[in-house]
């Protein structure tokens, strides 16, 4: 019976233990998507399409069973925590999390004064985040699910939009 | 406790069904049919009576009619019932855990600007598809910026490619040349 036990816990735990990334990038979103000059927007799967795919197919179904959430954080340039701009806050709080050894940089992409960064967690089971950093804004875009290459792919090549 | 005989069990029977029997008598008859000398138009009653005992022993274990036989069973059944119970508590514990550790998350669409709760689905919309439109372009300026890098150097490739042929001729003539 301790052994069943033991099992349940385990069980009931290790999603948790998994998507501990994920939960860590959640937290700062959560953190900081009140604050002023911050816009936050929280997209479930049913409202995420396959650009350029009216119909509904399978593969796209299939695609988008793997994303459980989609969250945008856009921190306008001027929003400012003690005097700091809240952009870099936030920019320091994430790289905590995303130079850590379960996430590797995909992209990073320097365009002007366009920097579009790309990161990925390991394991596949996890979160998808850009960081697109402009003179008017900070975004963070991630994309929670199970991320898998077809995922990844799908969003490099500009296959996932919002309806 | 003496076990009574099947004559008195059978008078007991009689009072039992007419709810007249003593606590005592009731716990007689308990045991004379979880013994084995129980008469043959008595054991219709056998299953009734084991029946009220289990339960009794896991309503009551603490009886002092309990035999330490009787006390042992039923604290091994007890533990076992309360271990069940026990896993179901820690199961919902867990539940609950896992509930308040996930937030809500039920939201299809939520927008929120300067800290305030904007319930405008277009707007919400707009907006995401505004900010992936954004990082799509910068991808799809990555992809072109990609594939023109790879075409120059292809281009560059095929622009070396006569001087290549041409090393290798030179290449030739001085081993003809030095064999001769």
């Amino acid at each position: 019976m301790k052994k069943v036990l033991l099992i349940v816990l385990v069980a009931m735990l290790c999603p948790y233990i998994v998507a501990a990334q994920a939960k860590h990038i959640h937290l700062i979103l959560d953190k900081y998507e009140k604050r002023k000059k911050v816009e936050s927007i929280i997209i479930s799967p049913a409202v995420l399409q396959m650009a350029g795919n009216g119909n509904y197919n399978a593969s796209t179904k299939e695609l988008l069973s793997k994303i459980s959430e989609m969250r945008i954080v856009n921190v306008k340039d001027g929003a400012e925590e003690n005097g700091k701009p809240l952009s870099i806050i936030i920019r320091n709080d994430l790289d905590k999390v995303l130079t850590g050894e379960r996430f590797s940089r995909v992209l990073k992409m320097q365009d002007g004064e366009e920097l579009l960064e790309l990161f990925v967690t390991k394991n596949e089971e996890g979160v998808l985040v850009f960081l697109a950093t402009s003179p008017k804004e900070f975004a963070i875009i991630s994309i929670f699910g199970n991320i898998d290459k077809s995922v990844i792919n799908a969003v490099m090549t500009g296959g996932i939009k919002v309806k | 406790m003496e076990t009574i005989d099947r004559k008195i069990a059978g008078d007991l029977l009689e009072r039992y069904f007419e709810a007249q029997t003593t606590l005592q008598e009731e716990q007689q008859l308990r045991e004379y049919f979880s013994g084995t000398d129980i008469a043959p138009e008595h054991a219709v009653y056998t299953q009734m009576f084991c029946a009220f005992a289990e339960e009794r022993q896991q309503l009551n274990m603490t009886d002092p009619t309990f035999s330490a036989e009787d006390k042992f069973t039923v604290n091994s059944n007890s533990k076992k019932f309360h271990f069940r119970w026990m896993s179901i508590a820690v199961a919902a514990a867990l539940a609950i855990f896992a509930f308040l550790m996930m937030p809500e998350r039920g939201d299809s669409l939520k927008l929120i600007i300067d800290g305030v709760n904007v319930k405008n689905r277009e707007l919400a919309i707009s907006m995401a598809d505004t900010q992936m439109e954004q990082v799509n372009s910068m991808l799809g300026r990555f992809r072109d910026g990609s594939t023109r890098q790879i075409d120059n150097m292809n281009k560059m490739g095929d622009a070396l490619s006569p001087f290549k042929s041409f090393n290798r001729i030179l290449t030739q003539t001085s081993a003809t040349d030095r064999l001769k």
